[in-house]
């Protein structure tokens, strides 16, 4: 895979909120990114399954133990798979 | 890529750092480097550095901060500043600043006369001889000063400067949440010296040129070093307290002011020996001084202090008491002083108090009240005496100081109204009065009854033409947000002047001359005079998209004054400025904003003298100043992979000053021989154009490691008449040229420097 | 909104006897209601303020996240009702949610930072002209622009674009050098002087750095005791030293009673060396310049301008 831009990356999170639950080490509300991208090292699907959790607002479960659908991101323009591709190939090069 | 726990801590901890390097400036010139130490062409050291450090920092539990930090060391303008606290309870800070100032047209200074600058004796060089002071007959050599060739051969150029070493020491002390101390001492050793002119006995006037229009009393005049040999010391000391529903201040400020000189002496080079009213100044040249600024001390205690009657009802108040003394004994000439002095010093005390009541209320969230008032008061106990005295032109004078005392009571009441959540609306009537007067009977009556003399100006002449103003102001603003992208606001001021004139006004300072000691009737001093004066500005600011802004703001004010049939008669300003951002990317934005300001004022006078006089003739100037400001920055970063930043900041600015004088005469005109082309039309525009740009250029090698290098050019025109009065050859025929010339120049400086980042 | 929560400054702290770790660990908690979502990774650096006194934490008169911006119980809670969280009860700008009306966001830090400096913001220009602290403060970032003597001018100029252009002129105080800055002169958070002046009036404000001038002199010159600004620009000037008018025509503004001022000064002030048209008499040559009109003009002579303390000195000469 193709080096990510992490800049990048890290603008759209911002953009998105993801860090208000995530952060790069620390489990937040949501677990930490290196522990997604160690439970997901060597994996072959990894990528289209984050495509897809971050596309598709799957149910999670937050710390308090509510459930709620997981962010859906969104991308300017809409829609630019590159864009959020470019996310999850730097959240899984962590 | 930077682990998170290190982004807490970049975040939370202090990064220091310690930058050196180098800068190049490729030219001589006192007004680029007027005050940031770049006057000569060399090579210069750049040194800066900021090292924080304590215990509170990155979250930590405890309460210590200090720091350290230092600029620009490597040239005159550096300063090093220390902090030490322990937050809470109790804080130390001393700082060092260092300032030399190059005097504008320092480098081109030049002068015959003999001593050190910063000293306060000059003398003449041995040989120089007696300057000629013997006028011209024909027109066409009228004004030049000739020096011999060996005359000229003792002008030397002197690098006219004065430095200001500033070393400040604070200290702060929390006995408690509510109440601290605050103590805060700066001193300020100032040397070298500033140009000034001076007069010297010299009363050879001719008829040649008296008939040519003009009137000087002839007097010899040279432009020395006057020295700046000051320490200044000021002292704040406070200790406040903070409740609940209130605070309040006790705080003590003293400056103490001390002068190492207390005259600086000058050689007369137009004669060897002077006989005046039967007085000789001896010597080969005879020599005069200038006084120096007297020391004084002034001090003063503060009251201050608020209390909320209600959560909605505020009252602040405040009282401060003060002293200025200053009771130096005075430079004793006795050969200027054919009657003696009355007094051997001036025993001058001046007490200042001050007292302020305000009042505010917002019982609604959409109206909020406030009504104030505050006075002011500056009473000179001085005592007054006559001074016998010779004056420039030897003439023997008395003269009676007069010690001027006033007072300011201001009132006013405001209401800030909000029309809608959008819109605001403020209005406020403000009152103010002026009292000036004179403590001291020998002030106020010393001249007696000059009647006799000047019919028109009688008996009880006060201190002071206008011994009260009171001024009425109305003002009305409104803001309006007319979206999240736009807002605007708008504002009008009136504000009417007027002054009670003292028809018999003839100030006891002034010479016993009875043709030339009076201003005409009619003239106003624009400061008292009666005056109305209307205020409108404008602004509107505009966020166009996310990435483009802009601004657009101006003002206009009017002022006439309608009272004075000579004097200033208006005055006009007007400015507008445009203001543009552009986030072109998160990486790049460009900025760029244009000032326009212009000024205008118009005075009519008279010549002629006194009450006795038929109505003169009168004369108008106009003056008009227009000054256009561009400036221009660009930014771009996440070049080379993010390491490379660039920065250019361009400026223009072009200042033009003009007079016009126009004769309203029946029986002469500009173009008269005798006087053509001096007495009216307008004078060269003084003008300065300054074109500055600079550029830089960050380059991150690691974390720890930057490099800076930039440069930058600066063009000054200057175009200034002031100058060419004082060159060799072209000043008036008892004036010592000094050959001073417009500081004009063109500057490039180049830099480099490394910056070592830890943490 | 239910009201905000601030330290009480009505009590005696000095008497409960907390060591400072443990109103740090204290504070640190409180802060962790926020910082749990808003961390490092914020578009702002939010965590610099640990590096400001503000985050001093052992100090128990510091704020709290919450004691800036409200309690934000709602904000919390979070997105209860699928329309997205609520706003804080304090937002000192406009991003996600719409700005705090200006008088909420100064009535904040003027709980704790009343008296003072601060005395008179109630009814100052700034205030009533509807500006908060954050205005000017960044209370985030490592270091407070408006705070630096370097940057403040540049703070300033935002708004006040005439000073702005000012300080580029010819003549003017070493704003841009960093060595006088606006706050030198200037409390911006009102004061009881003219124009935000620091001191009651113009004179006072000026001599305590120019204390030579302060006198009182033998010899007054009454404008000069009365304002400065009655000649003086204080923000620069075409016209050095930052004068308002160039002598002669400076003083005729003011006096045209005794000799030289009262006559008509054209053309002629400028010296031998103009090239103005129609200037030049027969031999090519203008007319003498008169000390009394050229150069310092006046000052030629009458060179103690802010008062003399020399018993020769009733005219300003010596
Ligand atoms: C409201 C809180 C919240 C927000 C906002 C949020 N997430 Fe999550 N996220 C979670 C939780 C909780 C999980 C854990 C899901 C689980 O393991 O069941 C999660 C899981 C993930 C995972 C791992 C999925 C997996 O299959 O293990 C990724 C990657 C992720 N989020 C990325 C993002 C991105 C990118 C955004 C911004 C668009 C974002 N999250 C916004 C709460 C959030
Ligand atoms: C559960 C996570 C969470 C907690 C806890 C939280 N916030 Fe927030 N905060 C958010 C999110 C998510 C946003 C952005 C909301 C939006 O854009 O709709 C936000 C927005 C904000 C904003 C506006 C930011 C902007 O750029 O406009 C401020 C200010 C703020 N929060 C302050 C606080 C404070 C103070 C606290 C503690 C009292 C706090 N937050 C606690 C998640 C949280
Ligand atoms: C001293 C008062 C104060 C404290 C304490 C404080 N803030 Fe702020 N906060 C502000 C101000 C003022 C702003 C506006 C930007 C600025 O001044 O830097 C702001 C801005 C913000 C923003 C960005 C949104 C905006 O309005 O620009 C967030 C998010 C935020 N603060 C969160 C926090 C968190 C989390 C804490 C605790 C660690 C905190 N603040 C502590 C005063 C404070
Ligand atoms: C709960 C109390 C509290 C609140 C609320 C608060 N401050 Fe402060 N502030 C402090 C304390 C304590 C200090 C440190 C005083 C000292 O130097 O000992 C301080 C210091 C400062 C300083 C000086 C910082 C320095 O570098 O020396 C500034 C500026 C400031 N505050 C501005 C603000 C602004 C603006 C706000 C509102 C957005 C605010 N404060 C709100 C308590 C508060
Ligand atoms: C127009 C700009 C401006 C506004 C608005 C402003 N300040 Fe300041 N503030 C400054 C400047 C400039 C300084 C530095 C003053 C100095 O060095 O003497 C300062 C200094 C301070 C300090 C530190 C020095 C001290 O007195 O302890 C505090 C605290 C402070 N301001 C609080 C506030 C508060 C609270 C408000 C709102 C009521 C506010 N400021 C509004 C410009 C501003
Ligand atoms: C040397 C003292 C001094 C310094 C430094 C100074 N000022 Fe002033 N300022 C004054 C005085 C005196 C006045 C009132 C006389 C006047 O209007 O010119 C004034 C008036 C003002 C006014 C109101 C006048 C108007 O019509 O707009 C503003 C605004 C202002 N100053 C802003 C600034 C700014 C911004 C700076 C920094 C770039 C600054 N000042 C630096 C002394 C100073
Ligand atoms: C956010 C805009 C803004 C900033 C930043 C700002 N000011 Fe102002 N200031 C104003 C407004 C609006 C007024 C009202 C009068 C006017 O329109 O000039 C004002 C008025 C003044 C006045 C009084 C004018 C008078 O005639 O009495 C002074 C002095 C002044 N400001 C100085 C400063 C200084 C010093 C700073 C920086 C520390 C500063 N201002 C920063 C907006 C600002
Ligand atoms: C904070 C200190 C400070 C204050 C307050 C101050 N000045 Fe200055 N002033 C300086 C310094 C520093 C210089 C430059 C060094 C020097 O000439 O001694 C200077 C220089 C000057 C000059 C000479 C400028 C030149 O081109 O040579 C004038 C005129 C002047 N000040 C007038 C004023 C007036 C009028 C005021 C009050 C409105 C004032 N100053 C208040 C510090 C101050
Ligand atoms: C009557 C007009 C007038 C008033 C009022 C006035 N000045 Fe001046 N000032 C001048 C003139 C003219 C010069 C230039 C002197 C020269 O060229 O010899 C000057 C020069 C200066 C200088 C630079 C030279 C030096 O002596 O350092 C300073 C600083 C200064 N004035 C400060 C002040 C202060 C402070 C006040 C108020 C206490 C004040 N002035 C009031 C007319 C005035
Ligand atoms: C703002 C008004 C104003 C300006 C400008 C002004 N003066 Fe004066 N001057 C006065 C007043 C008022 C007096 C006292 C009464 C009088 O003579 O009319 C005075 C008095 C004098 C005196 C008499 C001696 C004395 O101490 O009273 C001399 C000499 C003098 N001024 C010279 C000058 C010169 C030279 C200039 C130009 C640099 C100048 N003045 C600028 C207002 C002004
Ligand atoms: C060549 C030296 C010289 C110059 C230049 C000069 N004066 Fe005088 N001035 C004097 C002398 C000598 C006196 C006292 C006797 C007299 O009036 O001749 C005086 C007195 C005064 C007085 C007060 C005394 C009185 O007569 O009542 C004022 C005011 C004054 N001059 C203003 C000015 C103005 C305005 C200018 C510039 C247009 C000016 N002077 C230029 C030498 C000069």
């Amino acid at each position: 895979a193709h080096a990510a831009d992490m800049d990048a990356a890290k603008t759209l999170a911002r953009a998105n909120n993801c860090f208000k639950c995530h952060a790069v080490t620390r489990d937040k509300d949501g677990p930490g990114w290196k522990k997604v991208a160690d439970k997901y090292r060597g994996k072959p699907d990894a990528e289209a399954k984050l495509m897809h959790h971050l596309t598709s607002g799957e149910m999670v479960k937050l710390a308090d133990g509510s459930q709620v659908h997981h962010a859906i991101i969104k991308t300017d323009p809409a829609n630019n798979t590159a864009q959020i591709k470019n996310l999850v190939d730097w959240i899984l090069s962590l | 890529f930077a682990q998170s726990d290190d982004d807490v801590s970049i975040l939370t901890r202090p990064t220091n750092f310690i930058e050196v390097g180098a800068g190049y400036a490729d030219q001589n010139s006192a007004q680029f480097g007027q005050y940031n130490g770049l006057n000569k062409s060399r090579t210069y050291l750049l040194g800066n550095f900021s090292v924080r450090g304590g215990d509170a920092y990155g979250q930590g539990a405890g309460t210590s901060l200090w720091s350290i930090t230092g600029t620009d060391l490597g040239t005159t303008s550096r300063s090093l500043g220390a902090t030490i606290r322990n937050q809470g309870k109790w804080m130390f800070g001393a700082s060092y600043d260092q300032l030399h100032h190059n005097i504008g047209d320092g480098d081109s200074y030049e002068t015959p006369l003999q001593g050190p600058m910063g000293g306060n004796v000059f003398t003449m060089p041995a040989g120089f001889g007696v300057v000629s002071t013997a006028r011209p007959t024909v027109p066409a050599a009228y004004g030049t000063q000739v020096l011999t060739p060996a005359q000229q051969a003792y002008l030397h150029k002197v690098d006219v400067h004065s430095n200001r070493d500033n070393s400040g020491f604070t200290f702060g002390y929390n006995f408690n949440p509510q109440w601290n101390v605050q103590f805060n001492w700066n001193h300020v050793e100032q040397s070298g010296a500033k140009l000034i002119g001076t007069g010297t006995d010299e009363n050879n006037t001719s008829t040649a040129f008296d008939l040519a229009g003009y009137g000087p009393a002839g007097e010899a005049i040279q432009i020395i070093m006057n020295p700046t040999d000051y320490t200044t010391d000021n002292v704040d000391l406070a200790l406040n307290w903070a409740g609940a529903k209130a605070f309040f201040t006790v705080g003590y400020f003293g400056s103490r002011f001390r002068d190492h000189n207390q005259s600086v002496s000058f050689p007369n080079p137009f004669t060897t020996t002077r006989v005046a009213n039967g007085t000789t100044l001896a010597g080969a040249y005879p020599v005069d001084a200038l006084s120096t600024p007297p020391d004084n001390n002034f001090n003063q205690a503060n009251l201050s202090g608020g209390y909320n009657l209600t959560p909605t009802t505020k009252l602040v108040g405040g009282y401060s008491y003060g002293r200025n003394i200053q009771n130096v004994g005075y430079v004793n000439q006795d050969q200027m002083l054919p009657g003696g002095l009355p007094v051997n010093s001036l025993r001058g005390k001046v007490i200042i108090t001050h007292y302020d009541l305000k009042l505010t209320n917002q019982t609604t969230r959409d109206l909020t009240l406030s009504i104030g008032g505050n006075y002011d008061k500056r009473d000179n106990k001085t005592a007054s005496y006559t001074y016998e005295f010779l004056n420039l032109g030897a003439e023997e004078q008395s003269a009676v100081n007069t010690p001027l005392s006033y007072s300011i009571t201001k009132g006013a009441l405001a209401a800030d109204y909000r029309l809608s959540s959008d819109q605001h609306l403020h209005a406020a009537y403000e009152y103010e009065k002026t009292a000036r007067w004179c403590n001291n009977a020998l002030a106020n009556y010393a001249q007696g009854d000059v009647q006799g003399t000047n019919a028109g100006y009688y008996t009880t002449a006060s201190c002071v033409q206008v011994p009260r103003n009171e001024v009425n102001k109305f003002v009305v603003n409104y803001r309006l947000t007319a979206s999240d992208d736009l807002n605007f606001n708008a504002g009008y001021t009136y504000a009417d002047r007027s002054a009670t004139v003292n028809p018999s006004f003839y100030n006891p300072m002034q010479m016993h001359n009875d043709t030339d000691g009076f201003e005409n009737f009619g003239f106003r001093a624009y400061f008292d005079a009666s005056r109305t004066q209307h205020m409108f500005k404008a602004g509107a600011n505009w966020q166009a998209t996310q990435k483009l802004s802009f601004s657009l703001d101006g003002r206009g004010t009017y002022d006439n004054y309608n009272d004075s049939p000579l004097g200033v008669q208006q005055g006009h300003s007007a400015s507008l400025n445009l203001d543009s951002t552009f986030a072109v990317s998160g990486k790049a934005t460009v900025s760029a904003y244009a000032s326009w300001q212009r000024r205008t004022r118009g005075l009519l006078s008279a010549t002629g003298k006194n009450a006795v006089a038929p109505l003169p003739n009168t004369w108008t100037n106009d003056l008009t100043d227009k000054g256009t400001t561009l400036g221009f920055n660009a930014k771009r970063s996440g070049l080379m992979a993010g390491k490379l930043q660039l920065m250019a900041d361009l400026s223009y600015s072009l200042d033009r000053t003009g007079y016009s004088t126009a004769l309203n005469y029946t029986d002469a005109s500009c173009t008269a021989p005798s006087n053509a082309g001096y007495s009216c039309g307008s004078l060269p525009e003084i003008r300065s154009a300054l074109a500055r740009a600079k550029l830089t250029a960050n380059y991150v090698i690691d974390r720890k490691s930057t490099i800076a290098f930039g440069y930058i050019y600066e063009k000054l025109n200057s175009n200034d008449y002031y100058y060419n009065y004082y060159q060799l050859g072209f000043t008036g025929t008892s004036t010592i040229p000094t050959n001073q010339r417009s500081p004009s120049y063109t500057e490039n400086v180049l830099f480099v420097a490394y910056r070592y980042s830890f943490m | 909104s239910p009201p905000i929560q601030l330290p009480d400054l009505g009590t005696n702290h000095s008497t409960s006897v907390q060591t400072s770790a443990a109103t740090a660990a204290d504070a640190l908690a409180q802060d962790a209601k926020c910082t749990r979502c808003h961390d490092e990774n914020e578009q702002m650096p939010i965590l610099s303020i640990y590096q400001t006194p503000h985050g001093v934490k052992g100090d128990l008169r510091t704020p709290t996240c919450q004691s800036c911006h409200g309690p934000s119980e709602n904000h919390l809670a979070g997105d209860k009702t699928g329309k997205g969280i609520p706003p804080p009860d304090v937002m000192f700008n406009k991003h996600d949610y719409p700005m705090s009306d200006a008088g909420d966001r100064a009535a904040v830090c003027l709980t704790c930072h009343k008296g003072t400096q601060r005395s008179h913001w109630d009814g100052s220009e700034h205030q009533t002209n509807g500006l908060a602290c954050n205005d000017c403060h960044k209370v985030h970032s490592a270091v407070d622009p408006v705070r630096s003597k370097l940057t403040q001018p540049e703070v300033c100029g935002t708004c006040h674009k005439d000073r702005r252009a000012d300080i580029h002129k010819i003549s003017h105080h070493p704003i841009g050098e960093g060595k006088v800055t606006c706050s030198d002169c200037h409390n911006p958070h009102g004061s009881t002087g003219p124009h935000l002046l620091k001191k009651t009036t113009v004179t006072e404000t000026c001599t305590t750095c120019h204390a030579e001038k302060r006198g009182p002199f033998l010899w007054e010159h009454q404008p000069v005791v009365e304002d400065c600004t009655n000649c003086h620009t204080p923000h620069g000037s075409n016209i050095p030293p930052l004068l308002k008018s160039r002598a002669p025509f400076l003083c005729d503004e003011c006096h045209d009673g005794p000799h030289n001022s009262q006559r008509p000064y054209g053309a002629g002030a400028a010296g031998l060396q103009s090239t103005l048209s129609g200037f030049a008499v027969s031999g090519g040559r203008a007319p003498n310049p008169s000390s009394s009109a050229s150069g310092r003009a006046c000052l030629n002579c009458h060179v103690m301008i802010h008062g003399s303390n020399s018993p020769a000195g009733a005219f300003l000469h010596r």
